[in-house]
């Protein structure tokens, strides 16, 4: 078992390696994860300064050796603060890809190989969430239940988890044309055994892949969200909510905001070129 | 049969061709680079087709014949190159064109139908407005402009009132211009019904239609030289029949030359003038088919005659020639055939033996008597 | 026929999908609070108390959950989304003349999107693996991978501040006569009404919030096309095209492209709904009076009826614009008979 995670795990840096686009990428989310689980363990001591300390610095002081991002209005670390949404990010984006991709998966699999009416309802549904605008209806769900991490996270969930259904189902179908899930069938395997032993476990690679190109939008939608003031409250620092609150401060002290609002281009960057890589390397194999 | 081929008898060196030749083909090599290693498609291949001649190329799977065809109308895929020889058409060499003096060529001189009819068709595009496009470009004969080609300003003779509203935005009716020209194409290659068949799209139509098509794209262009790659192995036998009873007709007709090539040895002797035999990329045997037919010289070319399945004789096994192919990334020495031969001699396994003439149609490449 | 079953399959889909929006809203204004008068109107419930009394009789919130629900539905075909009170007005004439003014920077966005994206990936395919497609790869990526805001932030820094070309924010300058309220886009109005100087502002104004949004989303025409085009191009009618005769460019635009931009025809209703979404945070840092600032400001004001009723509206738009782009692709492509 332990080996056989081995073997996927080596295969699977084999794959990211091949191509620039793929070192490169999997260097910055490697470079993001790292990061949040030393910050997540680690708290204020592996940070420079004290992210919600207030005048640790000058105020308004531009980038320096010292202050890697500047500070802000009352002194803060900008270098520490933003270090220190890190997890957060992480945090949250593996919540609803996880969330979404269990019940996505399961839905969708469970849904292709039952067919008829089950099928049909859950096709109505993908496609009516489909239709609608993600981000939208994001907040609409979100301003309902009350601004707040928790919320937003559900509202997300919410949005998240047709497309992985969809493409679940669209594999699975695919999937149930093969001869040894008729044998499973003619062995006597119930339903839900054969989707849980056989189908979901051949699904999974293409599924893990597409979450991995996701964990870019997921991050993308939250830092919109963020940034309206909907997911993490202060004190509590947040890449989005930063750029929002420092925004007015750009023709005086453009660090503020940008360094932020870069941050998260950086992270999605990351996350894009993992996934160009790693679906170019499995295009150039076929 | 007019002479293709002049050499001294018992020459050892590559024999010279001349005579009323449309197309020539000299010392022709083709290789497929690939990050495994270079195939030798095609290894100093010598062949000419004819005036009027129906050719057919017999061979199988992987032994150069669409290779072949795909040079002389120099469409091959990139990682193919042609690193030796000379294809002269009536005497001008177009290896040596560039692409805009080719494209000058194909479809006026050389024109070419392939395989699969309805991958080859575009989707989005009637069969009208396709062969009106192969008549614009015979029309505007060195350089097709966009311009001609997108002239569409006659009536539409569609039938749906949808289709009449969207055509406009799907810039059809191309054949507006062309119109009768099109319609009498289409009659040309037999097609019932021609009004109805031009506002058709190519998934409309059956496999027999779309290949008939294929062929009116051609020939409307009146070429000297009709290539045809494997048209009938995607076709049902019935159908196959006709397309093959319609080529040869419009041989005449027309005043072309036909370069067919199949896998099937039947098929060709059905149509075809001359055969030539292909093996691992070389021309093993040329011939017209009765001498292929009534003395085959070539021990790869009885092979495939012996294993014609036929009810006139009294066999319980299919036969088969054994063994494989080898692995064309490498070239062997001497003869490339040996290997399977029942006959092999040492000094076929020597020297790769040149087409020896037995006769002024027929040529083998055999050291054996 | 076989496509009008299919548009009218569409179209009873989309119908489908508006009802199933307004009962998602509605079920979500109504777990606001058991009020359903502080629920729509929050705050305004007790500064206006006349409206509240309108507001009671018309949508009858003093009714049980289906009977308001009738009523809500009633209130929306007739356009009626509720009182605005961050605006002190009803919602509806809010949109009425915000909404024509995002349109304005979304449609200029979508053709910048269109005329950056095309060409970029037709260059992309061209050198395949070459420079020029790295470069572009680059360029797209940092595009559709920044945030919105950043871009907008960046362009206003770029433009505004250090070459001091385009004005900060806003619609119209304050010197400049308006024209007269016809259709409600500003820049129509000031066409029609050969009022060039409005024009010539205006146009101004919407260029570096278009431009925003046009770069954000570039990015995904230029990735569809690259791969539609090269897979276009290995297929047999193009061989079967050059086979014919035809020139490169022939064979490239008529043929290859055709058949390869189907693809973005598909893409372009994502890409809408992308620049609606995107539309929120560009207006809000240009200060552009269009739908999306109104939203931003009523969830800062917790203005649900107007959060609800803009919900519905952007859900609409982009529903229409889908069933647009399926039309657009029934026609285009003759395999679609069903």
């Amino acid at each position: 078992m332990i080996s056989m995670i081995k073997d996927k795990i080596a295969g699977f840096l084999k794959i990211v390696n091949s191509n620039v686009s793929g070192r490169v990428g999997f260097i910055v989310v490697a470079g993001f994860i790292l990061i949040s689980l030393i910050v997540a363990v680690g708290g204020y001591s592996v940070l420079p300064y004290n992210p919600i300390k207030q005048n640790v610095g000058p105020p308004f002081e531009p980038p320096t050796w010292k202050h890697f991002f500047g500070t802000d209005r009352v002194g803060r670390d900008l270098f520490s603060r933003v270090i220190y949404a890190t997890p957060n990010a992480l945090l949250i984006s593996i919540m609803i890809i996880g969330s979404a991709l269990l019940i996505g998966t399961l839905l969708g699999s469970f849904s292709a190989y039952q067919g008829a009416i089950i099928d049909d309802i859950l096709m109505r549904i993908t496609d009516l969430i489909f239709a609608l605008p993600s981000l939208i209806m994001a907040i609409a769900i979100s301003v309902t239940l009350g601004p707040g991490v928790i919320n937003m996270m559900y509202a997300l969930m919410i949005m998240w988890w047709p497309a992985y259904a969809r493409m679940a189902r669209g594999e699975a179908l695919r999937v149930s044309q093969y001869d040894f899930i008729e044998a499973a069938r003619a062995a006597g395997l119930s339903s839900s055994k054969i989707v849980l032993k056989h189908i979901i476990p051949n699904i999974m690679t293409t599924m893990i892949i597409y979450a991995t190109i996701d964990f870019g939008q997921v991050i993308m939608v939250y830092a919109g969200l963020s940034y309206l003031g909907l997911s993490v409250q202060p004190p509590m620092p947040d890449w989005g909510a930063m750029v929002n609150s420092y925004q007015g401060y750009l023709l005086a002290a453009p660090w503020l905001p940008l360094f932020p609002g870069a941050v998260i281009a950086l992270v999605v960057v990351g996350f894009g070129l993992l996934g160009d890589g790693v679906r170019d390397a499995i295009e150039s194999h076929l | 049969m007019p002479s293709n081929l002049t050499c001294e008898p018992g020459d050892k060196e590559t024999a010279e061709w001349a005579g009323d030749i449309i197309v020539d083909v000299k010392d022709l090599s083709v290789v497929y680079r690939s990050s495994l290693g270079n195939v030798r498609a095609l290894d100093r291949v010598n062949i000419g087709i004819g005036k009027n001649k129906f050719v057919a190329v017999v061979g199988e799977s992987g032994c150069g014949k669409s290779t072949l065809a795909l040079s002389i109308i120099r469409l091959l895929p990139t990682p193919a190159e042609i690193v030796d020889g000379k294809i002269l058409l009536k005497g001008k060499s177009l290896l040596e064109l560039d692409d805009r003096e080719m494209i000058a060529y194909r479809g006026t001189e050389i024109a070419m139908v392939f395989q699969e009819p309805l991958s080859s068709l575009n989707p989005v595009y009637t069969a009208g407005d396709q062969v009106a496009e192969a008549i614009a470009v015979r029309e505007s004969r060195i350089k097709p402009s966009i311009d001609r080609v997108y002239s569409y300003d006659k009536p539409n003779l569609d039938h749906s009132p949808w289709r009449r509203f969207t055509s406009k935005l799907r810039r059809r009716g191309a054949y507006g211009e062309y119109a009768d020209e099109v319609i009498e194409t289409l009659k040309l290659v037999r097609i019932p019904d021609p009004e109805q068949v031009v506002n058709r799209y190519p998934f409309e139509l059956s496999g027999g239609m779309r290949q008939r098509v294929m062929i009116a794209m051609a020939l409307s262009e009146r070429p000297s030289l009709l290539i045809a790659d494997e048209p009938t192995s995607a076709i049902d036998v019935t159908t196959q029949a006709q397309v093959l009873k319609l080529m040869k007709n419009l041989m005449d007709e027309v005043k072309t030359s036909i370069l067919f090539i199949t896998h099937d040895l039947a098929v060709a002797s059905q149509v075809a003038d001359e055969l030539a035999v292909m093996y691992a990329g070389d021309i093993v045997e040329f011939g017209t088919v009765y001498e292929i037919f009534s003395e085959p010289r070539h021990p790869y070319t009885k092979g495939l005659l012996s294993c014609i399945p036929s009810k006139f004789k009294d066999e319980e096994k299919l036969q088969s020639i054994p063994g494989t192919v080898f692995d064309l990334r490498t070239t062997p020495r001497g003869c490339k055939f040996a290997p399977r031969c029942p006959d092999a001699k040492d000094v076929c396994k020597k020297d790769k033996p040149a087409l020896r003439r037995l006769s002024p149609s027929h040529f083998v490449a055999c050291e054996l008597p | 026929m076989g496509r009008l079953f299919y548009i009218a399959k569409r179209l009873f889909m989309a119908i489908f999908v508006f009802f199933g929006v307004a009962l998602i809203t509605f079920v979500l204004s109504n777990s606001l609070s058991d009020n359903p008068l502080v629920a729509w109107l929050g705050k305004a419930a007790s500064m206006h108390p006349e409206i509240a009394q309108a507001y009671t009789e018309r949508f009858h919130l003093n009714d049980p959950v289906y009977v308001r629900f009738y009523y809500y539905i009633v209130g929306i075909l007739q356009g009626d989304f509720g009182f605005s009170w961050s605006r002190h007005t009803y919602v509806s004439e809010v949109i009425m003349k915000t909404l024509p003014n995002t349109i304005q920077i979304v449609f200029f966005a979508f053709l910048i999107t269109l005329a950056l994206g095309i060409p970029l990936g037709i260059i992309s395919c061209r050198y395949y693996n070459k420079v020029p497609d790295y470069g572009i790869r680059a360029f797209y990526l940092a595009g559709i991978s920044s945030p919105a805001f950043l871009i907008a932030l960046l362009l206003l820094m770029i433009f505004s501040f250090y070459f001091r070309l385009l004005p900060t924010g806003g619609l119209i300058s304050l010197g400049i006569p308006r024209p007269t309220t016809r259709t409600g886009f500003i820049i129509l109005d000031s066409l029609l009404q050969r009022n060039w100087v409005a024009f010539g502002d205006t146009i101004r104004h919407v260029l570096m919030p278009s431009l925003a949004l046009a770069l954000g989303n570039f990015g995904y025409v230029v990735r569809v096309l690259r791969s539609s085009l090269l897979e276009v191009l290995q297929k047999n009618y193009i061989r079967t095209a050059r086979a014919k005769g035809l020139g490169e460019r022939s064979v490239f635009l008529k043929h290859a492209l055709r058949n390869a931009l189907m693809p973005v025809v598909t893409l372009a209703s994502l890409i809408l709904a992308w620049l609606m979404g995107s539309t929120l945070f560009v207006e809000n840092i240009f200060s552009y009076p269009g739908i999306g600032q109104y939203l931003v400001q009523a969830i800062g004001y917790l203005d649900y009826a107007a959060i609800i009723g803009i919900t519905l509206v952007f859900t609409t738009v982009v529903v229409v614009a889908n069933l647009a782009a399926d039309i657009l692709y029934t026609i285009l492509n003759p395999e679609i008979q069903l």
